[in-house]
């Protein structure tokens, strides 16, 4: 135990739980069959929702996210200095996206499920770790609901991206940890 | 051997220690079941619903029709930090209301969720 004090800088678990677990069979209407009131009574409020031409699209979705971390320092073993950090993220995640038409009727549905690695990484680093091998925060960031007025007050590079940003709810959604180096957010220079 | 065994041992239990903290976000919650139960569709208008809940997180439109979205997100955590090994476990739930208005901004569907359970 000594040694393990003396060796180990810490071991770190964070779990995150977002949500409530989904059901796939929640929704098993044929298109146009249901209605959103029915919808909405089945699921309750989408967490997102955005219009489309001739309608719109509505996200429920339920995430997982488990991120560990190891760092040991080498001292122990003559390295002053040094450390070995190591790191990885596991994520589980659900989500159903309904669209429905201008006439409230279910259009299609659509359900996904997935679980996997989410990265991870390992260094050796000096003294103090200066570089995070796991990251997950863009996996776990506030709902971008909180951030609806603010968005239109981003600095002009991103701020004329405004109208087709998917946060405001009139350019479609998009779910977490979606790359931004291609796609809408591509547009958004910063 | 045995005394810097015990000194280990003191220095951990000792050291550890615990976390509780909580995040809120959003606007208030005030959708309860006495409110929205006086909600009619195709009689309250967005201006009822608006003045009975206050601005809300969103307002989006679609098309002729327009949706006020009210959310409300509350993390709670829980850490056990014991300097060799430490868990942290972070639970979030969205308490939201959603209204759909027509043309003549007059609602015609509306759901609403608070305090959702923890997990199945």
């Amino acid at each position: 135990m000594l040694l393990g004090c003396a060796v180990l800088a810490g071991c770190t678990h964070w779990q995150y739980n977002l949500g409530l677990p989904l059901h796939e069979d929640a929704i098993d209407s044929e298109p146009g069959a249901l209605s959103l009131g029915r919808v909405l009574t089945i699921l309750g409020p989408p967490q997102r929702l955005s219009a489309i031409p001739g309608g719109y699209v509505m996200a429920w979705e339920h995430w997982q996210v488990s991120e560990k971390s190891i760092g040991i320092s080498l001292g122990a073993l003559g390295v002053e200095g040094l450390s070995l950090d190591w790191g990885q993220a596991q994520v589980d995640a659900e989500f159903l996206l309904l669209t429905m038409n201008s006439n409230h009727k279910l259009v299609s549905h659509t359900f996904s499920k997935w679980s996997g690695d989410a990265g991870g990484g390992s260094a050796v680093q000096p003294f103090v770790g200066l570089v995070s091998v796991v990251d997950v925060e863009d996996l776990v960031k506030r709902m971008p609901h909180h951030n609806w007025g603010g968005d239109i007050l981003k600095p002009l590079p991103r701020a004329i991206n405004s109208a087709s940003a998917p946060d405001l709810g009139h350019s479609g959604i998009e779910q977490r940890g979606t790359p931004t180096g291609v796609g809408q957010r591509s547009l958004e220079m910063r | 051997m045995f005394k810097g065994l015990s000194l280990s041992l003191l220095l951990v239990i000792t050291l550890g220690g615990c976390a509780q903290y909580e995040n809120r976000r959003g606007v208030e919650v005030s959708w309860q079941t006495q409110v929205t139960d006086t909600l009619v569709p195709g009689q309250t208008t967005r201006g009822d619903v608006l003045k009975q809940l206050g601005p809300p997180s969103q307002v989006i439109s679609l098309g002729d029709e327009t949706v006020l979205y009210y959310l409300f997100e509350r993390s709670a955590g829980t850490g056990l930090i014991l300097i060799v090994y430490n868990d942290f476990q972070v639970d979030t739930r969205y308490d939201r209301a959603v209204f759909f208005f027509d043309n003549e901004d007059k609602l015609t569907d509306y759901s609403t969720r608070i305090g959702e359970p923890t997990g199945d």
